[in-house]
């Protein structure tokens, strides 16, 4: 058997070069959705359409058409757009006429923040309910949890929203109806968007944590006197979190897609509406940065994700 | 008995509540472990031997097991009577302790080693403060001859090997100096050579401490090499106590007989080697009879109409059956 | 002495910041469903761009809360002729500052003429098309010479807007779209995308009979429309844009809380495939079996919660309106009689396409609906929805590539405010003539309505304008040309009326300018 080498040490060389071939394979995946979008969203019609008035003359449609470079060959536009953004220069937004980059960019903190919130809030949700559920399956509180598991999927994130404005906001009057500034304006959106993954988390803990009380290293902990609490929340908990990981990396990349929706009904300042409002008009620009953005968020979640692994089970550390 | 017994199981009976019935598990078992001594707890699976030990630490499963019968005295206290949190806090792990089958399992994979042998100090407050818990670890874990333990507190068990797991697992138990010891199958999963490391340690603890051992097998080999008595248990109940020169020379029980014949002997010469023939009835409805009567040789109608009374036919020597007495050697 | 002067100046110190603020304290807190992506007038986009920039920037006329266009930045203009070619002579009124305190002079206007059609620079170029040059007389007199008539330079305001030329030139192009100068009354202060603008009134605005009284103008961008509900009737704004249709009863009914309903500009018509040659609607009794088999009235009290105004033609005080011209009556009889006539006894089915995307609201719904009244008098309807961006491009005439619109489309063209027809029936009655700008989204080919409608372009008399106007719909009505008009959506307003007065102007703004809001002590 390996000796143990120092923690720190050991597991910085191998992760080293495990995180390197990471980082090269999640360079192909974005590159290859930038392609991809690319000819999709040009499939997609005509962007001069929407943007010049209707009584627009045909010669001044052409016009604008080769200004904006949508006349040459598709293949060709993406080496000019691939050339310029590795300059750092991904266009300007059609509609809005600013550089693409910043229209974006500026939005983005806004919209992971608000990913962010809702993963804690599933988190802190789901953990407690898997637990319980588990614990005391079967029983009332498992039927329960196993319920309002249910109502989460069942209920789309945007009736949510209303319902919880409807609610908290118009009704009750403690919570703002919409915006940004305060931790009381996150809460609402937070809670819509997060929702949804309450559900499938639940289960994971609540099966991983079957799993894992039966097994023999909790029986030895019972054994040598550990009470209950301390078995569920301590050395139970721990080893079923380490599913729990994995789809987090997922849902936090589903939440920032899904997050547009949650963005509309609060006004909240994200890059999801940003983005969708700019497939509606065919905003390429625009699209394009914000796709980019999202894959290699996406990508560094789950790259992050399987790092994190490290740390919750020790095993995993040594056999990259 | 002039020595003052440190186990006195007397008459436990433990039913499993199952959806397909209700599961007799341990059906009047009575034995006792003196200070000092080894005693065996032999039988197939499913006897009933590890509900037996799990039923003496308290540790059925919650939602279907139970003691409906019986008491378990350990240094004089009925442990079937105390509320949980005492179990827990100051028999569970500290008076009395278990050490189980699989060693590559009963070790939590994602916390040290350090913190898993120092729980039971800290549970049962026998080490205040991190400085205090680390010592007596490290203690125990020099104990259990694991070699530089003060260097290896901070590893993870899959960064040990299969011996050195199990002998992680003994320093768990034996960390507060317990009374009883129940080994469940300590060497089942093990190779020879650290089988004969692990009897060593025990025997050794014994010496020093007192310690009383139930050692729960089915290999009739290890209980033969350490344990002073052995119970045979078949289908719930014990059949044949005694020493173990007795149970070895001279077993009574035509089911002791049968496990013995089936240990295969060096230089034997035989081409299939014996099993027992038939299987154990079902525990969820025992038969009215003797249990073994199926598949024993010397059946009679007797055996199938009423279960055989206790019979002690030298001190310390008992058995159940209608017919006892030396078998034939197959 | 020293103490009189000592009082004065308490009482000059006190009066000051009433002076300095423009006459007026407080904030407006307004709630707006959608948001301009465009703050610089040469460079606007869409009719959205008004919401904010008709804030800060105003032109030479207005329209006023009366609908009649009143002389604005210009103190007098009038069309006048020189060798056969038209010009607009403009006289400047003095006095206009910029927000950055520069004065208004003929060559800020000649600066956004330069731009606005610069096809580079401004998505309107085109409507600069027929000016010849801008003739600058001196700094407060200036002509617009015309190669040939264009009457809808008239009928769109006189097109340019007022910008600052020095500070445009000095800050840039991009500086300047980011915080914009302009001579409106209410002045740039902050903008957050996709969350609020934020404005202070301009201490020195020209107008002193029509100005605001406040102090601050902060516009939230909301969208979802319960949510703007919810943030109004929480107090977190105070002027509400576009009471959701289904609400406005309740609005009306609200204590404490005033509304304005009125039509947005926008006009909703069924136009038909009578550009194909096998089409049913080249026969004009089908056309007008069309226009019986639909009770409009109906949707509009039932679809649109009354929200909707009937129109023929042309909306009620626009250019060409016609108190006489009635709409076709809802007769599914006659329709089935009219298909049976033009040898549809048993009626046809035929692809009709919806808009789905809510440019206006319950577009969609009125679409369906209105079908589900074709299919009942014979026009089986097979009901497509489509996107926006998708239903634009299947109205476009001369495109050499699928799709086709081969059946009924649900239209929409803006007339403007008060409305004038001129550049939407120049869009959707006029033959396509590709090349030439006629027709783009027309199906229709009618040569007496194309003489008419060329005509209608070179008029820039207001007065002949109006009365050739009339005779076109008049035309239009009886042969079902262009499509059957069916109603001008309405949008509602609210506030809170402790808080605010407010009192609509038409344009530019869209009804959204806070052209005159008073904020209530």
């Amino acid at each position: 058997m390996r000796p143990s080498g120092t923690f720190p040490r050991e597991w910085g060389k191998v992760v080293t070069g495990y995180f390197l071939r990471r980082v090269l394979q999640g360079l192909i995946s974005i590159v290859g959705a930038s392609i991809v979008i690319f000819f999709i969203s040009r499939l997609s019609g005509d962007p001069i359409v929407l943007l010049l008035p209707t009584e627009a003359p045909p010669a001044l449609i052409e016009q604008v058409r080769q200004e904006m470079g949508l006349n040459e060959p598709v293949w060709k536009q993406y080496l000019i757009f691939a050339g310029k953004a590795l300059g750092g220069d991904f266009g300007k937004s059609y509609r809005w006429q600013a550089p693409a980059l910043e229209l974006v960019l500026d939005r983005l903190p806004a919209t992971i923040g608000l990913a962010l919130a809702a993963l804690a809030f599933s988190i802190l949700l789901a953990v407690p309910f898997g637990v319980l559920s588990a614990v005391y399956r079967g029983s009332l509180i498992d039927t329960l949890g196993k319920g309002f598991a249910m109502l989460g999927q069942a209920m789309p994130n945007f009736w949510v929203g209303l319902l919880l404005v409807l609610i908290f906001a118009i009704h009750l009057d403690v919570l703002p109806a919409y915006g940004t500034g305060s931790a009381a304006h996150v809460l609402m959106p937070a809670i819509a968007l997060g929702w949804y993954p309450v559900a499938a988390q639940t289960r994971i803990v609540r099966s991983a944590m079957l799993d894992v009380l039966d097994s023999d290293y909790i029986r030895m902990g019972r054994a040598v006197g550990a009470s209950e609490r301390v078995l569920v929340w301590k050395y139970a908990l721990r080893n079923a979190a380490i599913p729990l990981v994995t789809i987090l990396g997922v849902y936090f990349a589903a939440m920032l897609g899904g997050a547009f929706v949650v963005e509309t009904v609060f006004a909240w300042p994200g890059v999801g509406r940003t983005v969708v409002e700019a497939v509606f008009s065919r905003d390429f620009p625009v699209v394009q940065v914000g796709v980019l953005l999202t894959s290699i968020l996406f990508v560094t979640s789950n790259l992050l994700v399987d790092l994190s692994y490290g740390f919750i089970d020790p095993r995993i550390r040594y056999d990259r | 008995m002039s020595r003052q017994a440190l186990l006195r199981v007397e008459n436990l009976r433990t039913h499993l509540f199952l959806k397909r019935g209700v599961l007799k598990a341990v059906d009047g078992v009575s034995l006792h472990v003196d200070e000092g001594e080894t005693l065996g707890l032999v039988g197939e699976s499913g006897s009933g031997k590890s509900m037996t030990s799990l039923s003496i630490m308290r540790l059925l499963p919650k939602q279907s097991g139970r003691i409906v019968d019986g008491n378990v005295w350990l240094d004089g206290t009925d442990l079937t009577s105390l509320p949980e949190d005492e179990m827990a806090r100051d028999w569970r792990g500290r008076r009395v302790s278990m050490v189980s089958q699989d060693p590559m399992t009963s070790l939590n994979p994602v916390f040290t080693v350090g913190d898993q042998v120092g729980a039971p100090f800290r549970y049962h407050k026998l080490a205040q403060g991190a400085r205090a818990v680390r010592d007596a670890v490290v203690k125990v874990l020099s104990r259990v001859r694991i070699p530089s333990p003060e260097k290896r507190l901070d590893n993870y068990p899959h960064q040990f090997s299969g011996g050195m797991r199990q002998r992680v697992v003994s320093a768990m138990a034996i960390a507060c100096a317990p009374r009883l010891l129940i080994a469940d199958e300590p060497t089942s999963n093990l190779d020879v050579t650290i089988q004969v490391q692990m009897i060593e340690l025990f025997r050794e603890l014994q010496r020093d401490s007192g310690l009383g051992i139930i050692l729960i097998t089915h290999d009739l080999g290890v209980a033969a090499s350490i344990c002073d008595r052995i119970a045979v248990m078949y289908a719930g109940r014990i059949v044949e106590v005694g020493d173990v020169r007795t149970m070895y020379r001279a077993a009574a029980h035509p089911y002791t007989q049968a496990l013995l014949n089936s240990i295969p002997h060096l230089g034997q010469r035989k081409r299939r080697l014996y099993a027992i023939a038939g299987q154990p009835p079902s525990l969820i409805d025992p038969p009215v009879g003797c249990r073994f009567a199926p598949r024993c040789p010397r059946r009679t109608a007797k055996c199938d109409a009423d279960y055989p009374p206790q019979v002690e036919l030298a001190p310390g020597h008992v058995t159940a059956c209608w017919h006892p007495g030396p078998g034939a050697v197959a | 002495m020293i103490r009189r002067s000592v009082l004065g100046l308490a009482a000059v110190l006190a009066l000051a910041p009433m002076a300095a603020s423009g006459q007026g304290t407080g904030t407006v807190t307004a709630g707006f469903g959608a948001e301009s992506t465009m703050l610089d007038p040469v460079k606007y986009s869409a009719g959205v761009d008004h919401y904010f920039m008709g804030q800060m920037f105003e032109q030479l006329v207005r329209v006023n809360p009366e609908q009649r266009v009143v002389n604005w930045l210009a103190e007098s203009w009038s069309v006048q002729e020189e060798n056969g070619k038209p010009f607009i002579d403009v006289r400047l009124r003095k006095g206009v500052k910029f927000h950055n305190g520069d004065p208004l002079t003929s060559a800020d206007f000649e600066f956004a003429y330069n731009k606005m059609r610069d096809p580079k620079i401004s998505r309107w170029s085109h409507n600069q098309a027929e000016v010849e040059r801008f003739e600058i007389v001196d700094d407060h007199h200036f002509r617009i010479r015309f190669k040939q008539a264009d009457g809808n330079y008239i009928a769109n305001f006189l097109q340019l807007w007022a910008v600052p030329k020095a500070y445009y030139e000095r800050v840039g192009e991009a500086e300047f779209g980011k915080a914009p100068v302009g001579t409106g009354p209410w002045k740039f202060v902050s903008r957050t995308v996709k969350d609020e603008i934020r404005f202070e009134a301009f201490a020195d605005y020209w107008n002193k009979d029509h100005r605001p009284k406040a102090e601050k103008l902060v516009i939230k961008v909301i969208p979802e429309d319960l949510t703007r509900v919810a943030a109004f009737k929480t107090g977190a704004i105070d002027f509400l844009d576009a009471v959701p249709l289904s609400m406005v009863e309740e609005f009306r009914k609200m204590p404490g809380v005033k509304t304005l309903t009125v039509v947005t500009g926008n006009n909703l018509f069924l136009n038909f495939n009578t550009h194909q040659e096998k089409s049913p609607f080249r026969d004009v009794r089908v056309r007008q079996a069309a226009a019986h088999a639909i009770d409009v009235d109906a949707i509009i009290k039932s679809v649109l919660f009354g929200q909707g105004e009937r129109y023929v033609q042309v909306g009620k005080g626009g250019v060409g309106y016609d108190p006489e011209l009635k709409p076709y009556a809802y007769d599914p009889k006659k329709a089935r009689d009219l298909l049976r006539q033009a040898g549809f006894p048993q009626g046809f089915e035929i692809p009709c396409y919806n808009l789905t995307t809510p440019r206006e609201p319950n577009v969609k719904e009125v679409g369906e609906a209105m079908f589900a009244y074709l299919t009942q008098a014979g026009i089986r309807c097979r009901v497509q929805g489509m996107e926006y961006a998708a239903w634009l491009n299947l109205a476009r005439m001369g495109r050499n590539a699928p799709p086709e619109m081969d059946g009924v489309f649900s239209h929409m063209w803006s007339q403007n405010l008060p409305g004038d027809p001129g550049t939407a029936w120049a869009g959707h009655v006029h033959t396509f003539v590709p090349g030439k700008g006629w027709g783009s989204y027309s199906t229709t080919s009618d040569a007496e309505a194309d003489t008419m409608i060329a005509e209608l372009k070179l008029t820039m008399d207001p007065e002949k304008r109006a009365a050739l106007a009339r005779k076109i719909a008049r035309y239009k009505h009886e042969k079902v040309l262009g499509g059957v008009p069916t109603y001008r959506p309405m949008v509602t307003f609210a506030w809170r009326t402790d808080k605010l007065d407010f009192t609509g102007w038409p344009y530019p703004g869209y009804w959204r300018g806070m052209q005159e809001v008073v904020v209530k002590k």
